[in-house]
Parts: structure tokens; C-alpha cells; sequence
């Protein structure tokens, strides 16, 4: 690979440079020599960049404890196997220790979402998923989303736990199709085209050609037809129509993000299921309102393009976290 | 190939129904009855599906234990990092002043670099984390390890070498 396509002289020059740099006394001459160094060739740069990469764990711990040296002395004495104190005293850090069991928790849930492990069809973070299904139906999912498939000679049942779905139904007039959520269930009347989601405690659906039959689990039903550009949030009690562009909302199964007026929380929400690491978006530029086509194989170049275009600072610390404020 | 992936499907529906409460058990009693026996379980299946060959494995308690007990060693060494930092941390005058989320990723990034670090000798260890963490300049460090700066740079070289080659094999 690309890595291996370096030269061992190179990659040894960049380390040699890093021990230069990292003395603690560095000379004007020894900054001049090493720029030079990095300029004269471009298999310096990629050598030292790569260097820089295998670095990005100690960068972060940098960043975090910089505040506080007794933080960095801390995680050095854990790392240099030096434990002093005996456990008693460990529980002076009581408090902490309650707080820490839900990060990694929630660090492990973004890299694979354990809630539907045992769903037909999970999807982790950042990956598609397609299914054919032998009666020709097709359907796509989202990352970070679950899928149970039922399929009887009475009815054809997708459960959705999570996450979105296109489905593109083939039509059979002895088997409807259903889309259940724990909000509802929405019919495909005969072949077509639809987009499921669960999202903020609701469920939505979309139709792109003929129709559906929405139908909230205690609420009364309503027809979505294709044309109206209209989708339909539901819960268990209660079904609202909105306006919503049904070819930007499926976007993603072409790996884009099509936004058209959003909100910058609502595009980040949308970029969440493709990162691993954590975005913190600050309140006050929560609200920005956003337009423009995304990569959503590549938040990396997501984040370069809303940098371009909206007022915000995206500052990102390695893969695990990028912070987005106003500038 | 869909067939393929439907009856990879079958197969770990089977093991998940079959063995899933009896690895919960067993990492239970090695954890002590904690909690995290659950999610450890959990993990091990995740992991299975990513595991290639499947429909090979002849004995699934065997090939579960196995990956279980990766699963329960990363668990073990995560929480001695955890506890080692936090009982360094008691020590210190200064407050927590790290928000959760600040506190996972710091943990994470120790993970990394304990993983990184593997197999390097205490004195190299200890020389590179003084510098790398607590920015201690060679000539301090030299001092404090009663070791020449020469030897320090030495270190250093041999650290930042194991370190990235690490990255490169992919040990992370």
C-alpha cells in the first residue's frame, strides 16, 4: 500500500527528525535544516505525515490534559505500570469512576450498534447495506440502522428497530407489504418506492412512486401518495404531513447528503451515522441553516465543505473527536 | 452469495440462540458477576460476525471462549489503565476537570498508546512517556533517570520506531 511504498531511509529520517524536535532545546539551525529537509522532497512529507500519524494517540492526550499537568502525570504513571496507592484509596475517585462506564459504553455503541445484534440485517457506523429478497423486493440501509424480515405466504413484514430504509416494493396482490416501527405501520400498496426512518423518537416515511397507507398504532391512518412531496411523522398517538423533498432525502443510498435548507444539527445528525468518533456541535451554531450536496463516505471532506460555507470553526482532534463552533 | 450470507445468517442465529446465555454465564463467573458480562457477550457476537469461515468451526463453545477471552482481556486491561490513572489522579492537588466525554476519549488514547507500547522495555518506556506526555526536555529526563543524553536519544529513537511500526502492523 501506500505505506509501504515509503522508504525505509525516509521513514528513519522523519524519526530521527522527531527525536531532534522533541529534545526540548531546538536551535533556529535545527528548525531551518529540518524545514529544508521537509521541502527538499515529497517522500519527506508523506514519511513525516505518517510519522505524525502513529503520534495522534499521545496528540490527544495532550490536547485533553493540557490544562492540567497532574492529568499527564496521571496517564503516564498508568501507562509506566507505576501504581503507588492501594485500592482503598482508588475510591476517593468514586464520582469518576461512575461517569466512565457510560464512555466507553457509548464509544463501543458508536463503532457497532449492540441494541439490534440480533436483527436479520444490522448495519454498523459508516456502512450501506443492500438486500435483494426472492420476491424481488430491494431494500437499502442506512448506517447504524436494523432490519427484521418476515416474510410468509400470507404477507411480507420488514420490522424496522432502527435507523433508515429504502425499499423498493415489487409488487404482489396476494401479499401486501408492511412496514412496521414501534410507532406504526406503514402499507405499500402495491409496487413502489418508499424511504422509513426513525428519528427523535418519531418515525417518518416518504413515498417516491405510487402510495402508502400510514398508520400510527393508536391514531387514525392517513394515504401518502407520490407527488405530493409530503412525508408523514408519526408516533404511536399522533401523524403529521411535511413538506420534504423526497429525492434530497434519499440521497444517501448514492453515499450523498443532500441537504436543501436544514438545520447545521440536523446535517451533523445526519453525518453521525458515517463517524465513528464523537462531533460536538455548540448550541449557537446548532441552528445555521445549511445547503449543499456532502460525501458521506468522507465526513473528513464534509467538514472541509460546511467549513466553506457556513461561519463555524471545525477543529478536529484524530478520528475521535471534531469540535464545530462559530468562528 | 446471498445464499451464502443467508445461511451465515442461520448459523449465528443458531449460535446466538444456543450459546449466548452459556458465554454470559461464563464471563460472569470470570467477571465475578458483573454487569458488564452482558455487554462483553455482546461484543464476542459482533466480532463473530465479522469472523470469516464460520460454517467451520466445529466446536462453538471452544471458538467463543476464544474470542470471549480477547473480549475480557481488553475489558481487564482497559480497567487497570483506568484504575491506575485514577488512583495517580487522587494523588494530585488538581480537580477532575474533565467532561465525560473528555474522560472517554483520554481513555481511549491511553488504550492506544498502552497497545503501542507493548514490548518496549520499562527504561525506554518510561524515558519516551516523560517526554511525550509531560513535554520533560532530554536533559531533565537524562537527569531524573540518571542515564546520558545520549542514551535518552537513544530511547527515544527506539520508542518513536516501535510505536509507529506498531500502526503499521496494524497491532492498534
Amino acid at each position: 500500500m501506500n505505506q509501504q511504498a515509503l522508504s525505509r531511509e525516509a521513514i528513519e529520517a522523519a524519526v530521527d527528525w522527531l527525536v531532534k524536535l522533541s529534545s526540548g532545546a531546538v536551535s533556529d539551525e535545527v528548525s531551518t535544516q529540518f524545514q529544508s529537509w521537509l521541502d527538499a522532497d515529497t517522500h519527506h512529507q508523506a514519511a513525516w505525515q505518517q510519522l505524525a500519524q502513529s503520534m495522534t494517540g499521545f496528540e490527544q492526550v495532550h490536547h485533553l490534559t493540557n490544562r492540567q499537568a497532574g492529568h499527564a502525570n496521571a496517564v503516564r504513571q498508568a501507562l509506566a505500570g507505576h501504581v503507588s496507592a492501594e485500592r482503598r484509596h482508588f475510591m476517593k475517585g468514586g464520582v469518576a469512576v461512575v461517569a466512565l462506564g457510560l464512555g466507553t459504553a457509548y464509544l463501543t455503541n458508536r463503532v457497532t450498534p449492540l441494541t439490534h445484534i440480533t436483527s436479520d440485517h444490522v448495519t454498523p457506523t459508516g456502512e450501506r447495506k443492500d438486500i435483494a429478497l426472492a420476491d424481488g423486493t430491494r431494500v437499502q440501509l442506512n448506517a447504524r440502522s436494523a432490519l427484521d424480515i418476515d416474510f410468509s405466504e400470507k404477507q411480507r413484514v420488514l420490522t424496522l428497530h432502527q435507523g433508515t430504509c429504502i425499499v423498493d416494493v415489487s409488487p404482489d396482490a396476494l401479499r401486501p407489504l408492511l412496514l412496521r416501527t414501534v410507532h406504526g405501520v406503514v402499507h405499500a400498496t402495491g409496487g413502489c418506492r418508499m424511504l422509513a426512518g426513525i428519528s427523535g423518537g418519531q418515525s417518518y416515511a416518504m413515498v417516491q412512486q405510487q402510495s402508502l397507507v400510514v398508520a400510527p398504532l393508536h391514531y387514525r391512518q392517513a394515504v401518502l401518495t407520490s407527488g405530493e412531496a409530503m412525508a408523514a411523522w408519526f408516533d404511536q398517538h399522533a401523524l403529521t404531513l411535511k413538506p420534504a423533498n423526497v429525492n434530497a432525502s434519499m440521497a444517501w443510498e448514492h453515499g450523498l447528503l443532500d441537504v436543501r435548507d436544514q438545520s447545521l444539527e440536523e446535517v451533523v445528525e445526519s453525518l453521525r451515522a458515517y463517524h465513528t468518533g464523537w462531533i460536538r456541535l455548540a448550541p449557537r451554531a446548532a441552528g445555521l441553516r445549511v445547503f449543499g450536496m456532502f460525501q458521506l463516505d468522507d465526513v473528513g471532506q464534509a467538514m472541509h465543505a460546511l467549513q466553506a460555507i457556513l461561519p463555524v470553526s471545525i477543529r478536529r482532534y484524530g478520528n475521535l473527536l471534531t469540535m464545530i463552533d462559530l468562528v | 452469495m446471498a445464499n451464502n450470507s443467508a445461511s451465515r445468517h442461520h448459523l449465528l442465529a443458531e449460535w446466538y440462540r444456543n450459546h449466548h446465555g452459556w458465554l454470559v454465564g461464563w464471563l460472569r463467573r470470570k467477571l465475578e458477576g458483573a454487569a458488564q458480562a452482558d455487554d462483553l457477550a455482546q461484543e464476542a457476537f459482533v466480532r463473530l460476525f465479522k469472523a470469516p469461515q464460520l460454517e467451520d468451526v466445529r466446536e462453538p463453545r471452544a471458538f467463543l471462549t476464544v474470542v470471549a477471552k480477547r473480549e475480557l482481556y481488553n475489558f481487564w486491561r482497559r480497567r487497570e489503565l483506568e484504575q491506575a490513572y485514577l488512583e495517580a489522579l487522587a494523588q494530585m492537588p488538581e480537580e477532575f476537570g474533565l467532561s465525560q466525554e473528555e474522560y472517554a476519549l483520554l481513555k481511549e488514547a491511553i488504550l492506544i498508546i498502552d497497545r503501542q507500547l507493548e514490548g518496549l522495555p520499562g527504561k525506554v518506556k518510561q524515558a519516551f512517556l516523560l517526554n511525550r506526555l509531560e513535554g520533560l526536555t532530554y536533559v531533565a529526563i537524562a537527569k531524573e533517570m540518571n542515564l546520558s543524553v545520549a542514551t535518552i536519544e537513544r530511547y527515544m529513537k527506539q520508542a518513536i520506531m516501535h510505536c509507529h511500526l506498531a500502526r503499521l502492523e496494524g497491532r492498534l
